[in-house]
């Protein structure tokens, strides 16, 4: 007898099962075919698997040779915190996108990362240990929004979340023999790691590189794996999720932790990148901006969410500081990006094939019913 | 244990909804391997039978699963102890491919930290092949073909999202599978496939309950069934014991007694298993 059911008898089965259907499938396919279902024949290799680690590689090598030498100057200074907001944003997008959590408190835990990082950071502390140490306690800050989070409604999350951006600021800046209140505090000693003295925007630019590549790569993986699967069912269909046996809060819970490091990691390069960390460094508006840039980046992967950093950090800081007609600009950029690419950037290539779909089947003279219909 | 000793009981479980019974006393056991179908009219309280099997809401009395109860334990213990269901109205999730939707549906049977995509790619990359190998072989016991692995769900026909939501329930390997309403939304052609494949499933050591209107589909394919109404048990029996029984014909079909009659195409056969 043929066996699908268990996984140790559908070895042999397939032959078996399909042979007593055989017209069947001959007649069902060419249905299909009408249907327009059968558009990929035969399957294409491993999807869903990751761009090879080797072009990744190559990617940051190029860039750290090459872009230090074209840009320099505030440009430089700008690219370095387009990187850090790359990285809190791509920890937000896993708030966001497989958590299913609208928090505004990302901010708040770079300044976590941040604090922990200028205050450990010495002599006796290096840099690397001090560094892990930010994006641990970026993870258990996160991560207690996640246990919580995890109880309530979602839309009360982006309260809770508030609340806790509020208490850091509060703490941060009536803790004064701690963090130095309003006045900030220093970074005690010079940080180097790798050879790269990260004092100088351009070796600060090649270690903030990497870093961020090593967080697209996790984010990435962490998106391909069965838990990332499990995630993203669970905000599109929380009974599917629950029908596969999926432990729904558990992993809610995983994946604030796991955005709560690049945020703490990030929190970490500002206070190298600055040399000096204050409350302002972390306020509502950072955090506005970062879910900008991952709603922006529409729900796809870390790559987009790079790209609209870059973008939005670019244009924040070289349009909000001019004028007043900058920000204008800003906020209606905004806008027109939000109304013409709904998805946000990473639906971007799919809006467009489905235009050109509709041109394409107008051109043949054909009604488009099926084009770019969803 | 083996898998053929997994049978399903259910004794004197009930539902309410803020005071309305929505279940209310029902008994009933599937023997191991063999299919049980569930009727009722509309609001007769079905997909809450299931929904209370698999800890969806709350429910008072026992279920046990393979004789261990399950009753008390969350749907995340529930479905590792080797149950799997399907929807009456899948979602068409655009945000999901197909191969999405079944990894999903291993999701318990297999374990794989994430890191492990990160550090060892060639392990991830295998055990993708497999799973996809895994849904391949499913899908084409209903045949779909592997094509269909890209499609987004929202592009597919009703029948055919019905027919991968089954598949996904069965990439966890279950060894109870719960259905519900399977057949709507199918053509003749499908129908006659998911017969086949159900067939074959319970062949396999699969016990399944099946939530049906398709009363020709039940009539052919169900070892046993029980009858509800408004959320009580009517009736429990062979297939054309149950269809000949007076008051069951009454709660479920009202007058229309002649259509189940006219609709019995085969005599019964003992189902193997
Ligand atoms: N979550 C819920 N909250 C409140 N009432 C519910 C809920 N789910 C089901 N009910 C009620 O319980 C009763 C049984 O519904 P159920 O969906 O189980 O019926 P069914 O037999 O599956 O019907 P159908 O054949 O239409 O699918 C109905 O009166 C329904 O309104
Ligand atoms: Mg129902």
């Amino acid at each position: 007898m043929p066996a699908t059911g268990s996984s140790q008898r559908s070895e042999e089965a397939a032959a078996p099962a399909a042979a007593p259907l055989a017209e069947e499938h001959a007649a069902r396919h060419a249905r299909a075919a009408r249907r327009g279902l059968a558009t990929i024949l035969g399957d294409r290799g491993v999807p869903g698997r990751q761009r090879p680690l080797l072009t990744r590689l190559i990617a940051v090598a190029l860039l750290v040779q090459v872009v230090p030498g074209l840009v320099s100057g505030p440009n430089l200074l700008t690219l370095n915190l387009a990187c850090v907001y790359a990285m809190a944003a791509i920890g937000l997008s896993i708030v966001f996108s497989l958590g299913g959590f609208v928090s505004v408190a990302q901010a708040a835990v770079m300044a976590v990362g941040g604090y922990i990082l200028i205050l450990l950071f010495g002599p006796t502390v290096g840099f690397p240990v001090a560094l892990l140490l930010a994006g641990l306690g970026g993870a258990l800050v996160s991560a207690l929004t996640g246990i919580v989070g995890a109880r309530v409604k979602s839309h009360y999350f982006i309260l809770i979340s508030l609340a806790l951006a509020e208490t850091i600021q509060l703490v941060i800046t009536n803790a004064t023999s701690v963090t130095g209140g309003a006045n900030g505090v220093g970074l005690k000693a010079p940080a180097s790691v790798l050879g790269l003295d990260l004092g100088l925007p351009t070796d600060y630019f090649r270690f903030i590189t990497i870093l961020t590549f090593v967080v697209i790569y996790l984010a990435d993986s962490l998106r391909a794996s069965r838990a990332g699967l499990a995630l993203r069912a669970q905000t599109v269909d929380g009974y599917l999720a629950l029908a596969a046996g999926v432990a729904i809060g558990r992993y809610r819970i995983m994946a604030t932790a796991i955005g709560g490091v690049f945020a703490g990691l990030a929190g970490g390069m500002v206070a190298i990148r600055d040399g000096y960390l204050g409350p302002q460094n972390f306020g509502l508006d950072t955090s506005i901006l970062l879910l900008l840039m991952v709603v922006i980046a529409g729900t796809g992967r870390a790559g987009s969410v790079v790209v609209s950093a870059l973008i939005l950090t670019f244009l924040s800081q070289g349009l909000l500081t001019l004028t007043s007609t900058g920000t204008l600009i800003y906020g209606m950029g905004l806008i027109v990006l939000i109304i013409f690419a709904p998805e946000g950037l990473g639906g971007l290539p799919r809006l467009a094939r489905g235009a050109l779909g509709r041109l394409g089947a107008r051109r043949a003279g054909t009604a488009s019913d099926d084009g770019g219909e969803r | 244990m083996s898998a053929g000793e997994i049978g399903l009981e259910l004794r004197d479980v009930s539902v309410q909804f803020g005071g309305i019974h929505a279940v209310q006393g029902v008994d009933f056991s599937v023997a191991p391997s063999r299919v049980h179908g569930l009727v009722g009219p509309n609001g007769s309280g079905k997909t809450t039978i299931l929904n209370a099997i698999c800890g969806f809401v709350g429910s008072d009395g026992e279920i046990e699963v393979g004789g261990a109860r399950i009753d008390g334990m969350g749907s995340y213990g529930r479905m590792r102890r080797g149950l799997g269901r399907t929807f009456q109205n899948p979602r068409p999730a655009r945000e999901l491919t197909v191969r999405d939707l079944l990894r999903i549906g291993e999701h318990d049977r297999k374990a794989q930290p994430w890191w492990q995509v990160a550090l060892t790619p060639r392990a991830a990359d295998r055990a993708l092949r497999e799973s996809n190998e895994r849904a391949s072989r499913l899908l084409a016991m209903v045949d779909i073909g592997p094509g269909l692995l890209e499609q987004q769900l929202v592009n597919l026909p009703a029948g055919v999202l019905k027919m991968v939501d089954i598949a996904r329930a069965l990439m966890g390997a279950p060894r109870v599978l719960l259905l519900d309403e399977p057949t709507s939304g199918m053509n003749d052609v499908e129908i006659d496939l998911l017969h086949a494949a159900l067939r074959e499933l319970s062949g396999d050591s699969l016990t399944i309950l099946l939530v049906e209107h398709n009363l020709r589909f039940m009539f052919d394919i169900c070892d046993s069934m029980t009858v509800l109404a408004t959320g009580r048990v009517v009736g429990h029996g062979t297939p054309t014991e149950v269809f000949q029984r007076e008051e069951v014909i009454h709660a479920y079909m009202g007058s229309s007694t002649a259509s189940v009659h006219e609709s019995r195409p085969h005599p019964v056969e003992p189902s193997a298993g």
